[in-house]
């Protein structure tokens, strides 16, 4: 029987999400500072009130006082699940009151949709948004993508890090502590957008002939959404705005990066930089991008859908790319997209189901889960095929050779079979109001694995419950399930526990 | 017997790509946009987002022809659906008086633009776009008013102090008085 | 110290030029790819 919380239970996770919010109202200066050095004043004034709010919820929690208890691994899981619902709600403030949205849930969707770096996006007329929301929008991303709980961490000493460090779907600790692996993100993240904004900035300057401040502007927020494998864009056109295979190669490069696991960035970083691709986990990944594009261009010369090898290759290539880091970024319209079949749809949504990296911003099933999955599979086929007594052990190697055991490919396959589920949910949701099988599958998938790509499903008019399934799905395949279900089972203790 | 009359109609007047004077919806170029390709079209709408002037003279923007395209949804309020645009590229001589694109501040200039559309371009690796011989301007960019409402600043800063009072409650607490 | 932020720059630099060396490698297999795919149903 699950132990009904107590109140210094609550204490504690308020204490925490306290903390959270004080790290967001300070984010949240940052889009506050743009729109009053750009004089845009209604947007300035709906920043300052969700700064406020952050601010309040911050300060009012120091003021809860926890008696006995320790943060505890149960604690910090259910400080997750909660921070995770907590900052969309007060960061879509300034979304609604932008006027964008058609109600308040659409913002909430967006700010979900930006926080776990999924992409899909209810907002209208975006092309008329005012440059500092649109940034906000972005850096929703960024906050979401390299960790809000990682910021908390990094200024907040404390005992029981570790827990929330889990809860946020991270798996690997390099570095000692916590804190140490927090600082060694927030570093990786800080040199990339130094070169990846740059980079970004000179192509759309010097190749694109955007004006200093546009340029710069459409550098950090594709620098966001790309590196946190986002998929927001600042136009509605998303990267096919650009018109340029330049700036594509840039992005593609900044959407690898994040789908990269932290350990990999590691050793690129300190090497031994050429060990990565012993690792089990690597080579599951260029394997898999390897097919689906493989299968995507198959599909899509069947298909007739592009005259020659090189508008073919450019644009499957980056679908693809952009599908399979979980990104969400397109080169071609909705409309279009949803016409992709057969092969090049399979391709495309198989791409966007496996997903990146562990510990990375990726979402979906991941190719270290997928590389065991196989390893397993091989491993019970040859249970099968040996002697009866023979006793035979499978390794793979993933930064050390590492043995395959029961545990590990039950724990693997759990894992997988929720994700499963969890697409088989929301299209099941979509084809219950009457959408093909194919989109409504597609869509379910992109908003399960964070992605963010659509077949034109995901449009302001769509039906109310079929948003909330998507924001609950975004929810659980950011978090990867485990905080969520603690959420669960700590209210299900608090109601019926003794 | 009517019926199908009117289907085949239909279906007639969808697959014959019309004539450069009639105005072709840009979702229709996006959605089955190979029926247009090579051929001379005309769109008309609000060019967004930025005039990008390339090396070899040419211009990019992006046409909208959406609700928000006459009036954006910030000044009228009516909700739709999101944006439609497509990629419009004009030699840099045609933008004689194009003013500012549209966006936060600007209701860009509305243009009706008559050109040859690119479906798949094999030349630029797939990509769709039109390639526009002539612009009328019909309407020119206007500026967008930002308008302030005092109660919601006041709702901001109210909340930001309130925030600042709890914080040097609490720490006048935790000072130790001497 | 200011070794350690010579290491930084020039580890964020090799993690940044291996990165891009991975893309331009995807890409040179997707052109194959594509070039396969049109030969082979195109």
């Amino acid at each position: 029987m699950l132990l009904r919380p107590e109140a210094d239970d609550f204490r504690i996770i308020g204490v925490q999400l306290g903390r959270i919010s004080l790290v967001t109202a300070l984010a949240g200066t940052f889009p506050l500072a743009w729109a009053l050095i750009a004089r845009e004043w209604a947007p300035a004034t709906s920043f300052l009130i969700m700064v406020g709010v952050f601010a309040l919820l911050g300060t009012a929690s120091r003021f809860i006082e926890v008696r006995h208890h320790q943060l505890e691994w149960s604690h910090g899981m259910v400080v997750v699940a909660l921070t995770w619902l907590l900052v969309p709600a007060v960061g879509a403030i300034p979304l609604m009151f932008s006027g964008h949205y058609g109600q308040p849930l659409d913002a909430y969707f967006d700010a979900m949709s930006g926080l776990s770096t999924t992409g899909l996006a209810l907002i209208q007329d975006l092309d008329h948004l005012a440059p500092s929301l649109n940034f906000w929008r972005h850096l929703l991303h960024f906050l979401g993508g390299q960790g809000i709980i990682i910021a908390a961490l990094t200024l907040f000493t404390g005992s029981g890090g570790t827990t929330l460090y889990y809860g946020e779907a991270r798996q690997e600790r390099i570095l000692p502590n916590v804190r140490s692996t927090a600082r060694f993100i927030w570093k990786v993240a800080a040199y990339h957008f130094v070169i990846g904004v740059a980079a970004l900035a000179a192509v759309t300057f010097f190749l694109l002939g955007f004006g200093v401040w546009r340029s710069l502007f459409h550098a950090v927020n594709v620098f966001f959404a790309g590196f946190d494998t986002g998929g927001f864009s600042p136009m509605s056109t998303s990267i096919g705005y650009y018109h340029s295979a330049v700036f594509e190669g840039v992005t593609a490069i900044l959407m690898v990066a994040g789908a990269m696991s932290f350990g990999l960035h590691f050793a690129l970083w300190r090497g031994p930089r050429l060990a990565v691709f012993k690792n089990l986990e690597t080579r599951t990944i260029l394997g898999t991008v390897a097919f689906t594009m493989f299968l995507t261009m198959i599909g899509l010369a069947a298909g007739g859908v592009y005259s020659n090898a090189a508008g073919l290759g450019r644009q499957a290539f980056f679908q693809v790319v952009s599908a399979h880091t979980g990104t969400g970024f397109t080169t071609v319209p909705a409309g279009e997209l949803a016409l992709w079949g057969g092969l090049a749809f399979g391709g495309v949504a198989i791409a966007m189901a496996l997903g990146g990296m562990a510990s990375s911003t990726a979402g979906g099933v991941k190719a270290l889960r997928i590389g065991l999955t196989i390893r397993n599979l091989v491993h019970q086929i040859r249970q099968v095929l040996l002697p009866e007594g023979a006793i035979q052990s499978t390794t793979y190697y993933q930064n050390g050779i590492k043995r395959v055991t029961p545990e590990l490919g039950q724990a693997v396959m759990t894992v997988s079979l929720l994700f499963v589920a969890l697409f088989l949910l929301g299209a099941g949701v979509a084809l219950g109001y009457g959408y093909g099988v194919q989109e409504a599958l597609f869509e379910s998938v992109s908003a399960g694995a964070s992605v963010g790509l659509s077949v034109g499903v995901t449009e302001p008019s769509m039906p109310l419950l079929l948003k909330l399934t998507y924001i609950v799905q975004m929810w659980l395949g950011r978090l990867e399930f485990v905080a969520v279900f603690s959420l669960f089972g700590f209210l299900y203790a608090w109601a019926r526990g003794k | 017997m009517r019926r199908i009359c009117l289907l085949v109609l239909v279906l007639v007047g969808w697959a014959v790509p019309a004539s450069a004077q009639t105005v072709i919806p840009v979702d229709e170029l996006t959605g089955t946009g190979a029926v247009y390709d090579q051929t001379e079209v005309t769109v008309a709408g609000e060019l967004v987002g930025d005039f990008g002037v390339r090396g070899d003279g040419t211009v990019w923007a992006q046409l909208n022809d959406d609700s928000y395209a006459d009036g954006p949804l910030r000044e009228t309020g009516t909700h739709g659906e999101g944006n439609t645009g497509i990629g419009v590229r004009f030699d840099g001589s045609l933008a004689f008086d194009l003013d500012q694109p549209g966006g936060y501040r600007w209701r860009g200039p509305i243009v009706e633009v008559t050109g040859i559309w690119h479906h798949h371009d094999a030349d630029r690796g797939g990509e769709s776009y039109l390639e526009a011989t002539s612009f009328d301007l019909v309407e020119p960019a206007r500026q967008l008013a930002d308008p302030v409402f005092w109660p919601l600043w006041i709702i901001g800063i109210g909340l930001v102090l309130a925030a600042y009072y709890l914080y040097w409650r609490k720490n006048q607490e935790l000072t130790p008085t001497p | 110290m200011a070794e350690d932020r010579r290491s930084d720059i020039i580890g964020g630099l090799m993690s940044f030029a291996i990165e891009a060396m991975f893309i331009v490698i995807l890409g040179l297999i997707a052109a194959l790819f594509a070039v396969v795919a049109v030969l082979l149903v195109g």
